[in-house]
């Protein structure tokens, strides 16, 4: 009886798992070392549906991993349409901004002046540009390399040295009443960066008029040039980008811990082949979307729908240590409409009538309010009370007569 | 006589009444989109016609000499919220007096804070962001975060006030796998 009980359960029973959140409910049972092929259909009553004869297992990897290959590391990815027209990641203003950049130059279109001078380093114009917009000043101390000055007219030159010389950020208007600057009335009444700006195209103006100085060159030059034509990286419009997003499966040997071991497949679905990682989150869209793809743990219904309202985790009185965790759960059986409230705690499973026992296997938070998952793990046995238990009940009872049995005396 | 005790203990009437489940409609729509166990004593009074202004509850019941109020915020996008520190302060100060204990609470797929002053006990609460991004826009009611305020006689009436704040929930639970 014993071991027709373990037969049956092994065949018929039921074991897995649930994930709910607080406030969520599911009937959906998880078996997480039983894989199965997911396949959805978009429009299951327009599209015809797919006969299983059209999806065929290529390859299979037992050990694999997922290789995304986007332009740059991923920051956030875009599913359009939850995914049906395929997914794409979000690139940063940086690399956008030098891809457009590279294009230009490239190009040999025109570029203004400052520009021009540091087009021999192109891919450093951007990051010098950040490095100068997260320092914050108005002109910049970081020098560029190679700048070649002699490109530059001599009088432009001037101009640049001796703004870079004067210009005094934090006693601007000090330093220019005491050099008894002309035009001081004229830059009091405006913001500070006008006035910073309206003083630099004040000295642009007469640059021909200025004294020359012995050919020096100050790092601060490039970025009052570069003000001067009005390039900073904060009014350089910054474009959107979204590069698509494709993968790969890339069969490893076995590693040594078991939850590396993830198994791959390849599938060949009408002439598209599509290689799925176990387990991965995202469904792989095919056809256009109309068909979505994903290798996964199989997934059965019970027929009771479980709705948490409330997971607790209480900790020992004075430390961060956990003494118990509770949840309330109310069961809605699907087939009756009966509503049962149940409450679980460790070691301390609920028991339908029919044979389904709840679990309380697991909790955690998943924002910073409090608000919680848990993970339920949920069995059924349909011959514990037929073959197991009366089985186990035998053993133990012929056990026992054992200690009463005569001994035999026949000489 | 002891006898007659016992059956009066059996029989008599509870001062504290079985709550029943009552059904709350949100800003939008006529379909209810909360449920909570609400006291027999309790009387609800009548809604505003026009809920479109969140200032108006959504529910106001009399209890004894206080009144409960429950009202929801709409949000159309995720950046919108307000968190529920910033309603804690707002409560904190239209009642500096006493003391102010603050707890953090966590139902339903809400988290936030439970306010208690003497004179006042609030509910402060927000949908987990994983919830709300799960919702459609088209959900808007439902995407909102809530609030729970008493003001009365806090001694007398904080169990029930408790088991209505926490019992307050969804009519229709999200199921896990939107997520």
């Amino acid at each position: 009886m014993l071991v027709g009980g373990v037969f049956v359960k092994t065949h018929y029973g039921l074991q897995g798992h649930i994930q709910l959140l607080e406030g969520t409910a599911s009937d959906d049972l998880i078996h997480p070392h039983v894989p199965a092929l997911s396949i959805e259909q978009k429009f299951p009553s327009l599209i015809q549906s797919v006969p299983l004869e059209q999806v065929k297992i290529v390859e299979y990897f037992p050990h694999a991993e997922e290789n995304y290959q986007p332009l740059h590391p991923l920051e956030e990815w875009i599913a359009y349409d939850r995914g049906f027209q395929g997914y794409t990641v979000q690139v940063p203003d940086e690399i956008a901004l030098q891809t457009a950049l590279k294009a230009h130059l490239d190009q040999n279109l025109p570029i203004s002046p400052p520009l021009e001078l540091m087009r021999h380093s192109a891919d450093q114009i951007l990051p010098y540009l950040k490095a100068w917009h997260e320092a914050g000043t108005w002109l910049f101390d970081q020098p560029y390399s190679r700048v070649d000055w002699e490109k530059v007219p001599e009088s432009t030159q001037n101009a640049l040295f001796w703004i870079a010389e004067i210009f005094d950020e934090d006693h601007f208007i000090k330093r220019l009443e005491d050099k008894k600057w002309p035009l001081l009335e004229s830059l009091k009444t405006l913001p500070r960066e006008e006035q910073y700006a309206l003083w630099m195209a004040q000295i642009y103006t007469i640059k021909d008029q200025l004294p020359s100085f012995e050919k020096k060159t100050s790092p601060r030059m490039l970025s009052a040039y570069l003000r001067l034509y009005g390039i900073h990286y904060s009014i350089i419009p910054k474009p959107l980008k979204e590069m698509p997003l494709t993968h790969t499966i890339i069969p490893k040997s076995a590693p040594f811990k078991k939850e590396e071991r993830t198994p791959a497949i390849t599938i060949d679905f009408k002439g598209e082949k599509i290689s799925l990682l176990f387990n991965s989150p995202l469904k792989w869209p095919s056809k256009g979307g109309n068909f979505l793809f994903r290798f996964q743990p199989h997934r059965e219904k019970i027929p009771y729908l479980i709705r948490l309202h409330q997971a607790v985790n209480i900790k020992q009185p004075g430390s961060d240590q956990t003494a118990s965790y509770e949840c309330t759960l109310t069961l809605i059986d699907k087939r009756t409409g009966n509503k049962t409230p149940c409450f679980l705690s460790m070691n301390k499973p609920y028991e339908t009538m029919d044979g389904y026992r709840f679990y309380l296997a697991g909790m955690g938070k998943v924002d910073t309010y409090g608000v919680k998952s848990v993970q339920l793990v949920i069995n059924r046995d349909p011959a514990k009370m037929l073959l197991t238990y009366p089985g186990g009940f035998l053993v133990t009872l012929g056990t026992l007569l054992l200690f009463f049995k005569k001994k035999d005396t026949k000489g | 006589m002891i006898l007659w005790n016992v059956l009066g203990l059996f029989f008599s009437c509870s001062s504290q009444e079985q709550p029943h489940v009552e059904l709350m409609k949100g800003r939008y729509g006529n379909q209810p989109i909360y449920q909570a166990e609400v006291p027999n004593h309790w009387i609800k009074l009548e809604q505003a016609s026009d809920l479109s202004d969140t200032r108006m509850p959504i529910a106001t019941y009399k209890i004894g000499d206080g009144l409960l109020t429950v009202h929801n915020f709409p949000y159309a996008s995720f950046e919108e919220r307000i968190p529920p520190e910033a309603q804690i302060q707002r409560w904190k100060k239209q009642f500096p007096k006493g003391i102010h204990d603050i707890s953090s609470v966590a139902h339903g797929g809400f988290g936030g804070f439970r306010l208690e002053t003497e004179e006042m006990i609030g509910y402060a609460m927000q949908l987990s962001p994983l919830i709300f991004k799960a919702l459609h826009p088209s959900e808007i009611d439902k995407r909102a975060d809530y609030t729970i305020k008493f003001v009365g006689p806090v001694v007398d009436y904080r169990h029930e006030v408790d088991l209505f704040a926490i019992s307050f929930e969804w009519t229709t639970p999200l199921l896990y796998e939107r997520l």
